[in-house]
């Protein structure tokens, strides 16, 4: 069973941003495929910290404006 | 830029094609894997049934299998690279997860044909019934590593 990552992304807005810039020129920047970028975006896939770092830099921004973590329900 | 085009290019990108190199190989290879061990296990089922375990010779047949296997595969990866045209990449981090998840999954099979291989040598079983059980193992193996590469391909 695969678990779902909470981890959220704003890939799609950077790529737009960016001279809409494609998932394939994303993945050959990186150093990953074409579709570990898309389930980067899709949420399906949480990257590693060097992978998520290259990213943030590819697009000139700090990390947590490419991935964010929502804060936990608060118990009770 | 056009706008339609913009998303065009953005969705073209986003519906193409999404099973990578190593997703096709492993379709490819578990297909393989069933069709030839399918009718290896078949063909010596069939003869164990019609005659004396200790006089088959299923040595030649076991490894005829595995340069079968081994040309089947090499033609297949040939005809997956040439259509369409492989980019050319090494795994990255996604496909080594990806792998080492399926792989702990088919070593399930792979240990329980290796301690029923035991069983059946400290039983004495004739070597017939114990080399087709650590095959078997190894087969399972394989098909239950390459199902699941597929459903964490569709899954990660």
């Amino acid at each position: 069973m695969v678990k779902p990552t909470r981890i959220t992304n704003k890939i799609r807005e950077l790529r737009a941003a960016a001279n809409e810039m494609t998932q394939v020129e994303l993945a050959k920047r990186i150093g990953v495929t074409r579709q570990t970028v898309i389930a980067i975006e899709q949420g399906r896939y949480s990257p590693s910290l060097e992978v998520a770092f290259k990213m943030a830099r590819v697009f000139d921004v700090p990390l947590d404006m490419v991935f964010g973590y929502p804060p936990e329900a608060e118990p009770g | 830029m056009p706008p339609t085009f913009v998303m065009s290019r953005i969705l073209y990108i986003e519906l193409g094609v999404r099973v990578s190199f190593h997703g096709k190989s492993t379709a490819l290879m578990l297909v393989i894997v069933v069709i030839v061990y399918g009718w290896y296990f078949v063909t010596v089922a069939r003869w164990a049934s019609e005659t004396p375990v200790a006089d088959i010779a299923y040595q030649p047949l076991m490894l005829a299998t595995v340069v079968v296997l081994v040309i089947m595969a090499v033609v297949g990866h040939i005809l997956l690279a040439v259509f369409p045209p492989y980019q050319g990449r090494q795994p990255d981090e996604r496909d080594r997860l990806i792998e080492a998840r399926s792989e702990s999954i088919g070593g399930v099979a792979l240990g329980a044909g290796a301690v029923g291989g035991i069983f059946l040598a400290m039983a004495e079983f004739d070597y017939f019934w114990i080399a087709n059980t650590i095959l078997l193992g190894l087969v399972l193996s394989e098909v239950m590593a390459g199902v699941a590469k597929l459903v964490y391909y569709r899954r990660i």
